[in-house]
C-alpha cells in the first residue's frame, strides 16, 4: 500500500475547504493581476494588496492544520500505532501541499507572466521561483506545525518570531556593519543573487532535513539543532558560496544618450538677483564617518529653453571663483534643483502639436544652486569679488508615446514584456471622464536579463502623461493626474502601477481659454495615448558672472526650519 | 513462547520515575491485565512496549522484537486502543474503516462488518458525534478487523457506562478462534470486568511491579482470614508473617487479615496451631479485593517510609 497516496486521499477529503480557499485565492490573485477586478469594485483602496497578501495566512493555517491532523509530537496520534511510515506520511502531506498550493501558485504566476507578455524563458523561471518560494513557505509552516501542538500554539510562535525579527532589525545596522567587516566573503565577486539563491537553497534543504527528523521522531534537541544549523547554513552557505549560479543583472540597456537636437548655447539663463544663502542640508559623509551641515549658495535665475516645447532640465552645477590676483577657488558639484513642471506641460503640448502659449519662447523663474560650503572643508564664504564660472549640466527630455489604446474598459496592449490595460473608463458625478490604466511587467531573480531584470523599475507616474486623442478631429484632451499610486509589488513576480487621470475639456489652442467640454460624441472617436518622458541626452553649458561676491554669510547654519532665509545684500 | 518480555524496564521523566525496574513476561495466548491505581505506571509501560516512549534503562521484547526497534510495519501484527488516542474524529465509522483497510493486507471485511453489527455502530455519523463508548468501540473495531497477534488496550473502560463496558468485554470474549487476538494486554484500574476477562494479572503501584502471575493462581493464594475468640495480643506485629496483609482488629476478640500465601489445608492447620481455640473463617477473594488489599498495604508502607 502506498502510504503517501492514502494520506493524500484522506487529507484532501479532510481539508478540501481550506485547500479550495487557498487555491482559489491564488487563482483570484493571479486573475486580478491581469484583469484588475479590484479596480472595478469600488471603493477598493488597497483591496488588491489585501487580495495579494491574504493567501499567505490562509496557506499558513492550511499547512499547520494539515500537519497537526496527524500530530508528530506526543504519543497520542492515531498514526503512531498504525503501519504508517513516517516518511510516507510526510510525503503525503507535502504532496497535498504541492497539489493544492505549490502547483497552482507556480502555474498562476507563470501564466500571469505569459499573459502580460513575458517571454517563455522568463515565465519558466518565474514558475521555478514561485515553486521555490511556496515550497519554502510550506516547509517552514509544516515544521512549525510539527513542532507545536495546536494552531494557537503555532500562531503564538509566529508572533514571538515576529517580535524577535523586529528586535533583530532594530539591531541590524550594527550587525550589518560588523558582519561586513568580519566576513570577507561579502566582498567577493559572487553575485548577490547567487548568494541569495544559494542561501535560500541551503535553507530549504535544511528545513526539509529538520522536518524529516521531526517525523522520524528524533529527540527534540536534534530537531532544534537542525533548525539552528539550517539558519547558519543558509547564512554562511549563501555568504561563502563559491560558484556563480546567477549572474548579477547586466547594466540596463541605456536609453539612447544621443546628443540633443540643439546643443548649447540653446538655453538662455538670466540672473534675476544677487546670490544668497539658500539654506542648508545635512549630509552624512560615509568616508569621513561624520555628518556635516552644508550651506547652499544660490542665485535666482530665469531659464528659457532653446525653443518652445523643448524640455531641458538643469541637473548639476560646478562652480569656480577666479580672483583678481589670479587665485582660483573650486567647489564640488551640487544638484542645482530647478523646477520643471511647467516646462513639462509645454513640452507635452509641443509634442502633441498644440500651442504652447502666446509667447513663442516661454521662460521660467527658478533658483539655481551654485555651490555649497562645508563647515569642515570649505568654511570661508567668498566675500571678495571674483569671477564666477559655473558649468551647468543639462539633460534634455522628450515625450514619446508608450501606448495607444482604444478608449474602452479592458482594452489591453502587450508589447516588449509589458502590458497596459484599461481598468476604468467612466464619467464621475461632475461629468469628468475618469480613466485608470495599469502598467504591468514581470521580473525574475533567476533570469536577470533585459526586461526581466529584478531591479527593473517603472518610470515615475509623474513622468507620464495621459492624453485623449480624437482621431477624427485631431484634437486632444490632456488628463489631470488623480491619486497617483506608486508601483505595487506584494513580493510576487508581477509588479504594476496605476495611472488614474481625469479629463474634462478639449485642449484649446489658446492656453488662456478653456476648450469645450468633453461629450460622448467626442469620446466615441477618441483613443488613449500614454506618453512618457525619456531622457534624450545630456549637455553642458557654462555660465559666467563677473564681480561675484557675497556680502556676508550667516555665522552658523540656521536651524532646519529656517531653510531659505534670504539674508544677503 | 512469550509475546512480551520486559527486563528491568525503567523510564524517568526528568527526576520523576514513571516506571522502575519492571520485569514482566506476558505469555502468548494470554489475556493479561496490568492493574494499578492512577499514576502507577501502567500507561507508561504500554507506551514503552509500543516504542512510543524510549526506556531510560532496561529492555523489552514484543513479539520477538526489541521494542525500540519496532517499525511501522510491525504494527500490522499489533493493535492498540487507548482512551486518550487521537482518532480522526471528523470521519464516520465507514470512512475510518476505509482509511485503515489499505494499511493491512490481512484486513477482513467480513469480520469488520460482523463486529460493526455486533457493536451496533452507526456507519454514517462522524466519530465526534458519537459517545465516548461508541468511539472506543469504533477504535476497537478498526483494530480487530486486521486480526492482530497482540492487542494492547490502555484503560479501555475509562468513563464507560456499565452497559457499554459489558458490550466491550463481550465483544472481546465472544470473538472465536482466529477472530480473537492471540494475546491481549490491557491496563486498567477498573477491576469489575477484569474478573471474567483476564487470565493473567500484574499489579503496579508507585511505578513498581508488586506481583505478576496467572489470575487463578493469584485468586488461589489470596484469602480473607477472620479469627474469632482469640486475643490479638497473641500475635504482635513483629511476629506476623510478611504475607499477612491488612491486619485489622475490629473488636477485642476478632482479627481479620489477608493471607497472600494461602495453601489450602496447610494454612488452616498452621493457623489452628498459632491461634488455638480460635474460630477460623477463610473466604476466597475477588481480584478487586486482592487489588485493594495490595494497594492499601503499599500506601501504608509508603506513608510509614515517609
Amino acid at each position: 500500500m502506498n502510504t503517501a497516496g492514502q494520506i493524500v486521499r484522506k487529507d484532501l477529503r479532510r481539508f478540501w475547504g481550506l485547500a479550495a480557499l487557498a487555491t482559489g485565492l491564488m487563482a483570484l490573485d493571479a486573475c486580478n493581476g491581469y484583469f484588475g477586478f479590484t479596480a472595478i469594485i469600488r471603493p477598493s483602496p488597497g483591496l488588491d494588496v489585501v487580495l495579494a497578501l491574504i493567501k499567505w495566512p490562509v496557506v499558513f493555517l492550511f499547512v499547520v492544520g494539515l500537519v497537526q491532523e496527524d500530530a508528530v509530537g506526543g504519543t497520542q496520534a492515531f498514526w503512531l500505532t498504525r503501519p504508517v511510515e513516517p516518511l510516507g506520511l510526510l510525503g503525503g502531506k507535502l504532496a497535498v501541499a504541492a497539489v493544492t498550493l505549490v502547483l497552482p501558485y507556480a502555474l498562476g504566476q507563470a501564466g500571469l507572466a505569459c499573459a502580460i507578455g513575458s517571454s517563455a524563458p522568463v515565465a519558466f523561471f518565474i514558475g521555478v521561483e514561485a515553486t521555490g518560494l511556496m515550497t519554502a513557505v510550506v516547509v517552514a509552516a509544516a515544521l512549525l506545525g510539527a513542532l507545536t501542538r495546536s494552531l494557537l500554539h503555532a500562531c503564538a510562535v509566529v508572533l514571538g518570531g515576529l517580535v524577535l525579527l523586529l528586535l533583530l532589525l532594530a539591531l541590524s545596522g550594527q550587525i550589518d556593519a560588523r558582519l561586513v567587516d568580519f566576513l570577507p566573503a561579502f566582498s567577493s565577486q559572487i553575485s548577490a543573487t547567487t548568494r541569495l539563491v544559494a542561501g535560500f537553497g541551503f535553507g530549504l534543504v535544511g528545513l526539509l532535513v529538520a522536518l524529516q527528523a521531526q517525523y522520524r521522531r528524533r529527540r527534540p534537541a536534534v530537531t532544534a539543532a537542525l533548525v539552528v544549523g539550517t539558519a547558519v547554513a543558509a547564512f554562511f552557505g549563501g555568504g561563502y558560496f563559491p560558484l556563480q549560479l546567477v549572474a548579477e543583472p547586466s547594466p540596463p540597456a541605456a536609453p539612447a544618450r544621443v546628443a540633443p537636437a540643439a546643443p548649447a548655447p540653446g538655453v538662455a539663463i538670466t540672473l534675476q538677483g544677487p546670490a544668497y544663502e539658500a539654506g542648508f542640508s545635512r549630509f552624512y559623509d560615509r568616508q569621513a564617518k561624520r555628518a556635516a551641515d552644508r550651506r547652499f549658495v544660490a542665485v535666482p535665475v530665469q531659464i528659457s529653453p532653446p525653443e518652445a516645447g523643448r524640455f531641458v532640465s538643469l541637473k548639476t552645477a560646478t562652480s569656480a571663483l577666479t580672483y583678481a590676483d589670479g587665485t582660483r577657488r573650486t567647489f564640488a558639484r551640487v544638484n542645482s534643483g530647478v523646477s520643471e513642471n511647467r516646462m513639462a506641460l509645454a513640452a507635452l503640448k509641443a509634442a502633441l502639436g498644440l500651442s504652447t502659449g502666446p509667447r513663442p519662447n516661454p521662460s521660467y523663474s527658478s533658483r539655481l544652486n551654485l555651490f555649497s560650503l562645508d563647515p569642515a572643508e570649505n568654511p570661508v564664504p567668498p566675500t571678495r569679488p571674483a569671477r564666477l564660472e559655473v558649468q551647468l549640466g543639462f539633460t534634455e527630455f522628450a515625450y514619446a508615446v508608450e501606448a495607444a489604446l482604444p478608449l474602452a474598459r479592458g482594452a489591453t496592449l502587450t508589447r516588449n514584456g509589458e502590458t497596459w490595460r484599461l481598468d476604468t473608463v467612466r464619467f464621475d458625478a461632475q461629468g469628468q471622464l475618469v480613466v485608470e490604466a495599469r502598467q504591468m511587467h514581470a521580473t525574475s531573480l533567476l533570469y536577470p536579463k533585459g526586461r526581466a531584470r529584478p531591479d527593473r523599475q517603472f518610470s515615475s507616474t509623474f513622468l507620464h502623461a495621459v492624453v485623449l486623442h480624437n482621431r477624427r478631429l485631431n484634437e486632444f484632451s490632456i488628463g489631470r493626474s488623480e491619486y497617483p499610486r506608486p508601483a505595487f509589488d506584494s513580493g510576487g513576480f508581477v509588479a504594476e502601477q496605476r495611472l488614474a487621470h481625469k479629463f474634462s475639456t478639449v485642449s484649446s489652442p489658446d492656453p488662456d481659454k478653456p476648450g469645450p467640454r468633453l461629450d460622448a460624441r467626442w469620446i466615441a472617436d477618441a483613443e488613449l495615448l500614454i506618453l512618457a518622458l525619456h531622457s534624450s541626452g545630456d549637455f553642458t553649458q557654462t555660465l559666467t558672472v563677473e564681480n561675484f561676491f557675497l556680502r556676508h554669510l550667516a555665522e552658523s547654519p540656521p536651524p532646519f526650519w529656517q531653510q531659505t532665509a534670504d539674508r544677503t545684500q | 513462547m512469550n509475546a512480551i518480555v520486559c527486563e528491568n524496564l525503567t523510564r524517568r521523566f526528568g527526576r520523576t520515575p514513571a516506571l522502575q525496574e519492571l520485569t514482566l513476561t506476558v505469555p502468548e495466548g494470554s489475556i493479561y491485565a496490568l492493574l494499578g491505581p492512577n499514576g502507577a505506571g501502567k500507561t507508561t509501560t504500554l507506551k514503552l512496549l509500543l516504542n512510543l516512549l524510549r526506556p531510560s534503562r532496561g529492555t523489552a521484547r514484543v513479539l520477538g522484537l526489541a521494542s525500540t526497534a519496532l517499525r511501522p510495519a510491525d504494527f500490522r501484527r499489533i493493535g492498540y486502543v487507548s482512551e486518550d488516542q487521537l482518532l480522526p474524529e471528523w470521519m464516520n465509522v465507514a470512512q475510518l474503516l476505509a482509511y485503515c483497510r489499505p494499511f493491512y493486507p490481512q484486513w477482513d471485511d467480513a469480520l469488520a462488518a460482523r463486529l460493526r453489527k455486533q457493536f451496533d455502530l452507526p456507519s454514517d455519523r462522524a466519530l465526534k458525534h458519537l459517545s465516548r463508548g461508541m468511539r472506543m468501540k469504533a477504535a476497537l473495531l478498526s483494530t480487530l478487523a486486521y486480526r492482530p497477534e497482540l492487542l494492547v488496550l490502555d484503560e479501555p473502560f475509562g468513563g464507560l457506562d456499565p452497559l457499554t463496558r459489558d458490550d466491550f468485554v463481550h465483544g472481546l470474549l465472544e470473538l472465536a478462534g482466529d477472530d480473537r487476538p492471540r494475546t491481549v494486554l490491557l491496563s486498567t484500574h477498573d477491576l469489575d470486568d477484569i474478573e471474567r476477562l483476564a487470565d493473567h494479572v500484574a499489579f503496579l503501584a508507585e511505578s513498581k511491579l508488586l506481583l505478576a502471575e496467572p489470575a487463578d493462581a493469584l485468586r488461589g493464594r489470596f484469602r480473607q482470614i477472620e479469627l474469632t475468640g482469640t486475643a490479638p495480643a497473641a500475635c504482635a506485629a513483629a511476629n506476623r508473617p510478611a504475607a499477612w496483609l491488612g491486619w485489622r482488629e475490629p473488636s477485642p476478640t476478632v482479627v481479620q487479615f489477608v493471607d497472600s500465601s494461602y495453601v489450602g489445608g496447610r494454612t488452616e492447620a498452621a493457623l489452628s496451631v498459632r491461634f488455638p481455640g480460635a474460630r477460623l473463617e477463610v473466604r476466597p477473594m475477588t481480584l478487586r479485593q486482592i487489588f485493594l488489599a495490595l494497594a492499601r498495604e503499599q500506601r501504608a508502607a509508603a506513608q510509614e517510609a515517609a
